[in-house]
């Protein structure tokens, strides 16, 4: 009896209930997870492990005495409990349509992190499948366990909550607790059956035989579970389906555009990106500013997130920024399909052709897509508030704002606060605190399109670790850091001015796209800063424009770009700072629109600033869950491998024809070993009672053959063996191999 | 296959092939009586060369006497017979104490087992106490008379034979003491070409009266200590424990480890035959036959010892 067994015998749990059990754990795990990183984002994630713990421990321990029909009810009651504790927690009082729509919102795509209490949707609805999930693995029920957690998993699949990877990560973990399951279920013909009934008397032989079912039934299951990794990895390579199904790689290089203006509810941080030189609007504006799209008040760490629901917009004017402000008004014409309307900070009115919803952070979104022709006229109230008045706001934040915008991920450093405490130890109020931080990052790191995307923690990894990045990152960054000091702050995205061609006209295209930062200052409401250093990023874009122009790309003038006859001076000004700099001026307030700062772009002199890090750069290495998936691929495959024969094939071919001499003693027995291969190849196999000597006689051996017997049965049973018996030996059997 | 190696083992050359000669010598003189039952006379051969003893078992008239006086006339050694019948002694086997009337003294007077080579016929006819009188002899050499024990002369071989017919007038040995036969072997009718031509043979006179010794004691004793010196390498023991095994598993009485040791003896003995110093697999499965169905009484009518020891042959794995 092999040690395994000993210990499996001694052991309550085989190792196929094990495997089984821990495939469960990954199954449950990856919803979990998807929970955890949610929590995670909105404060501290106690209250949910405890919640988790519990549920489990009360599991276990009700697994032994409850009955399957009495554990699902209490997992219903309580997905119901949660459920209605959910609602009645809920600040605001939703009508049941609402919740209802929300839950169809969330169903076809929509976020859960848009949601505004996540924290306390996550920490009720996460009982039930933890409970169940665990307590019909313990009953053996795997498929009803897989069930639960699947149950859960799909969910945030819907969401989009729960990443490629994770989600592959159940479900292997789902599949592998059927595969698992069902090989112990089949081991332990069942629990509920009476004692007796399933436990035959297994004599030492037929034990082995089960031993080596349930061996390779572990294999073929990992067979299964590396077709599940591998098989959509494959697929998704072949141009057909790309896109269609999961992968690891990035399929293509995103553009700043499509990465921020695109992005509706939700934007990920991207890695490597380009600039899209196509003209987007032609606009028409008393003042030159940033043309705002929208803003995102939640940050996931590696993302941003809108939380709440877009309301509908009347064509009523809205309420202006509190304090002192004026008015611009603009006109925007679409110069080719777009879904987003862009207005200056902050608006007031919208007229034009499209329809349009107002978003939670007053931006407007369009209720279907522009096409090019299109136009509409936006009114915008900008505050024009001076820096003395900024400084003396104070920070009588109003709880909507505070809830909201200071929100951080549990999982942020302490160091970015640090940090940034550090750097504003002389601010003396949240404005120069903003300043020093917009300073210090035009400062301290470079504009580079070419990024290495940090895995998780932007924002702190842009701090400490990166040297250069894009706007994204800057704006994440300081959000985050202004955050950490308790000043709230969202990160806004839009586009710059553009190209100016007239006096009051401005050209935008895609890559004028950006993002910025808007900071909170009670009585005069959300002030724009931007830390992206404005020189270099606007050398990068003229150099695209430069390119596409010399590679003929007709989507990147209108009939007033790209002769030098019109403003030449001015193109693509460098967008006014949105806050002045210069203590001194008093009078330049950040809604001041005079050009003192704004460097007329030098052409073509700087492009190489643009370029990235030309230094030879290391490939990605994999992130551990992918590192999982892959040894569970690559040990399906082996086991496929094993079992198709193969690999056992290619060792039997390799150790027939080529015999590494060892002692006289192995190479005798092998070169034996050898010929009886052969022979039994041509002949038949020796028999189990047949001795050599029969078997030779009997399939009519060589001379050859026999010799080799004889000089393996003196080696074997009468202990003689020589070097020169050996060497015989051997020849004999490489001829008897080579004449086969 | 031939066996046509000549290995050196433990013993020098010389060694074996003296024993292999006599041995060889020995079957063909008592081929010279006896036709036909050449595997037979092998077995007989290779047990007396192995130390054990032989039992013949079959119907009467097929030559089971014949053929033991043949091999004992073979040797130049004392040769004794014993006819056992249901009122002979134990002292009439192993012999008794007499009062010398000159001397004034009991002086013992041995009984026929004191022989080189002693023949036990029908000695299933014998009562138990009887029987086992030959069988002290047989396993500790020596007798025991009133308290005084004496040795049997070496090398001592007992050739006992058995009646199959008239059952129901014989005292059958118990298995206990039929283990202590190395082995059990029948005859069987001759063949019908063999039948004619030993009819030929005897009607006129008898060969056995003309069979002359071919071996000494001396040579004798020389081939047994070959014999003992013959190797036998661990996967032939391990083998010899499988068989055992398998007969224990599958029987309600198994070989007893003197079964296996009886089986190695033989087949060293078998090896030495065969002009070999080591044993080999074939020399445990030539010898299983005769050595060990006598040791097992199985548990079904339907299979006899004799099929199960082939069933163990042919299950077992020979390496």
């Amino acid at each position: 009896m092999s040690v395994v067994a000993r210990v499996r015998r001694r052991v309550p749990w085989d190792e196929t209930r094990l495997l089984a059990l821990l495939s469960v754990a990954l199954a449950l795990g990856a919803p979990l997870r998807t929970m955890y990183h949610l929590i995670d984002v909105v404060g501290s994630p106690t209250v949910f492990l405890v919640v988790t713990a519990v549920s489990l421990a009360a599991a276990a321990v009700l697994a032994r005495v409850l009955r399957p029909i009495l554990a699902i009810t209490v997992g219903a009651v309580l997905f119901g409990a949660g459920l209605v504790w959910y609602v009645t927690n809920l600040s605001t009082d939703p009508a049941l349509s609402a919740l209802l729509r929300d839950t169809v919102a969330l169903l076809t795509g929509r976020r859960l992190l848009q949601i505004a209490n996540v924290r306390l949707w996550v920490i009720s609805f996460a009982p039930a499948p933890v409970f169940l999930t665990t307590y019909f693995a313990l009953r053996r029920w795997y498929v009803t366990a897989t069930l639960a957690a699947g149950t859960a998993l799909g969910f945030f699949v819907l969401t989009t909550d729960a990443d490629v990877v994770t989600t592959l990560l159940g479900v292997v973990g789902a599949f592998a607790t059927i595969g698992f399951g069902t090989l112990d279920t089949i081991d332990h013909p069942d629990e509920r059956q009476s004692p007796g009934a399933g436990g035959s008397v297994a004599t030492g032989a037929s034990a082995t035989v089960d031993d080596q079912g349930v061996d390779s039934g572990r294999r073929s299951v990992l067979e299964q579970l590396a077709a599940v990794i591998v098989v959509p990895a494959v697929l998704s390579r072949l141009p057909s389906v790309s896109g269609t199904s999961l992968s690891f790689v990035d399929e293509e290089q995103a553009t700043v555009e499509g990465s921020l203006v695109d992005a509706d509810e939700s934007m990920t941080i991207q890695g490597d990106i380009s600039l899209t030189p196509t003209v987007r609007y032609t606009v028409e504006s008393e003042a030159a500013r940033y043309w705002r799209v929208a803003a995102y008040d939640r940050y996931t760490g590696d993302g941003w997130v809108r939380t709440g629901n877009s309301s509908p917009y009347d064509g009523t004017r809205l309420a202006e920024p509190p304090g002192d402000s004026r008015t611009v008004r603009q006109s925007f014409e679409a110069e080719s399909d777009i879904g987003t309307v862009p207005a200056v900070w902050k608006p007031v009115r919208y007229d034009g052709d499209v329809d349009v919803k107002l978003t939670t952070h007053d931006g407007f979104q369009p209720v279907g897509d522009l096409t090019a022709g299109d136009s509409y006229q936006i009114v915008s109230e900008l505050s024009v508030a001076t820096p003395r008045q900024l400084r003396e706001a104070g920070t009588e934040y109003p709880d909507r704002v505070t809830r909201r915008y200071l929100q951080l991920p549990e999982s942020t450093p302490g160091r970015v606060g640090e940090t940034t405490a550090t750097l504003t130890e002389n601010a003396q109020n949240p404005y120069e605190t903003a300043l020093v931080v917009e300073q210090w990052l035009q400062n301290n790191r470079e504009y580079s399109l070419d990024v290495e995307r940090p895995e998780r923690n932007v924002a702190d990894r842009f701090l400490h670790a990166m040297d250069r990045g894009y706007c994204v990152y800057f704006a994440t960054t300081m959000v985050t850091m202004l955050r950490s000091q308790d000043i709230p702050a969202r990160m806004a995205v839009g586009y710059t001015p553009g190209e100016q061609v007239d006096e009051n006209r401005w050209v935008v295209r895609g890559l004028d796209s950006h993002a910025w930062v808007e900071v909170f200052f009670p009585d005069h409401g959300w002030i724009q800063f931007d830390p992206t250093p404005s020189e270099p990023r606007a050398a990068a874009e003229q150099a695209r424009i430069e390119e596409a122009r010399s590679e003929g790309d007709g989507a990147v003038d209108t009939g007033e770009t790209g002769n030098d006859s019109n403003f030449t001076e001015t193109e693509t000004p460098t967008p006014p700072p949105l806050t002045e700099t210069n203590e001194t001026t008093e009078t330049s307030t950040p809604a001041n629109t005079s050009n003192e700062t704004a460097t007329p772009f030098v052409e073509g002199s700087e492009n190489s600033s643009t370029e990235g890090p030309a230094g030879p750069t290391l490939p990605d290495l994999p992130s551990r869950e992918e590192t999982a998936l892959g040894l569970v691929a690559l040990l399906g495959t082996a086991a496929g491998l094993r079992r198709s024969g193969v690999t056992k094939r290619v060792s039997r071919a390799i150790w027939l024809r080529y015999q590494r001499r060892e002692d006289p003693e192995t190479d005798v027995e092998q070169a034996f070993q050898r010929a009886m291969y052969v022979l039994d190849d041509e002949y038949r196999p020796r028999e189990s009672g047949e001795t050599v000597r029969d078997y030779l006689d009997d399939v009519d051996a060589g001379e050859d053959v026999r010799r080799l017997a004889i000089l393996r049965e003196r080696l074997r049973y009468g202990g003689t063996v020589s070097e020169e018996a050996a060497d015989e030996a051997v020849e004999i059997a490489d001829s008897i191999v080579s004449n086969r | 296959m031939t066996d046509t190696d000549t290995t050196r083992g433990r013993q020098s050359d010389s060694a074996l092939r003296d024993a292999t000669r006599v041995a060889t010598q020995v079957i063909e003189n008592v081929e010279e009586v006896i036709v036909g039952h050449h595997e037979e006379i092998e077995h007989i051969v290779t047990a007396m060369l192995g130390r054990g003893h032989i039992l013949l078992e079959d119907v009467p008239g097929v030559g089971k006497t014949m053929l033991a006086r043949s091999v004992a006339a073979s040797f130049d050694g004392e040769f004794k017979r014993v006819q056992f019948t249901p009122d002979l002694l134990p002292t009439d086997v192993t012999g008794v104490n007499v009062f010398n009337q000159k001397t004034q003294e009991f002086e013992f007077r041995r009984g026929p087992i004191f022989g080189n080579v002693v023949l036990g016929d029908e000695i299933n006819r014998a009562p138990p106490k009887t029987q086992s009188a030959l069988l002290e002899a047989m396993e500790e050499g020596q007798v025991s008379v009133d308290g005084t024990t004496h040795s049997v002369p070496q090398p001592f071989t007992v050739i006992a034979t058995q009646n199959t017919v008239e059952q129901n007038k014989a005292y059958d040995l118990p298995m206990a003491e039929l283990d202590r036969f190395m082995t059990k072997l029948h005859l069987g009718y001759p063949e019908a070409g063999e039948e004619t031509a030993m009819l030929g043979e005897v009607v006129g006179h008898h060969p056995i009266e003309e069979l002359k010794p071919v071996a000494t004691l001396e040579d004798l004793q020389a081939a047994r200590d070959t014999v003992a010196d013959v190797t036998v390498e661990e996967p032939i023991r391990s083998y010899a424990t499988r068989l055992a095994r398998y007969t224990r598993d599958h029987a309600e009485l198994g070989v007893s480890p003197r079964g296996s040791i009886s089986l190695l003896r033989a087949a060293q003995a078998r090896a030495v035959l065969n002009n070999r110093a080591y044993v080999v697999p074939d020399d445990v499965q030539q010898e299983a036959p005769v050595v060990l169905p006598h040791r097992i009484r199985t548990d079904s009518s339907e299979q006899t010892a004799a099929d199960l020891v082939t069933a163990a042959l042919k299950t077992v794995d020979v390496e």
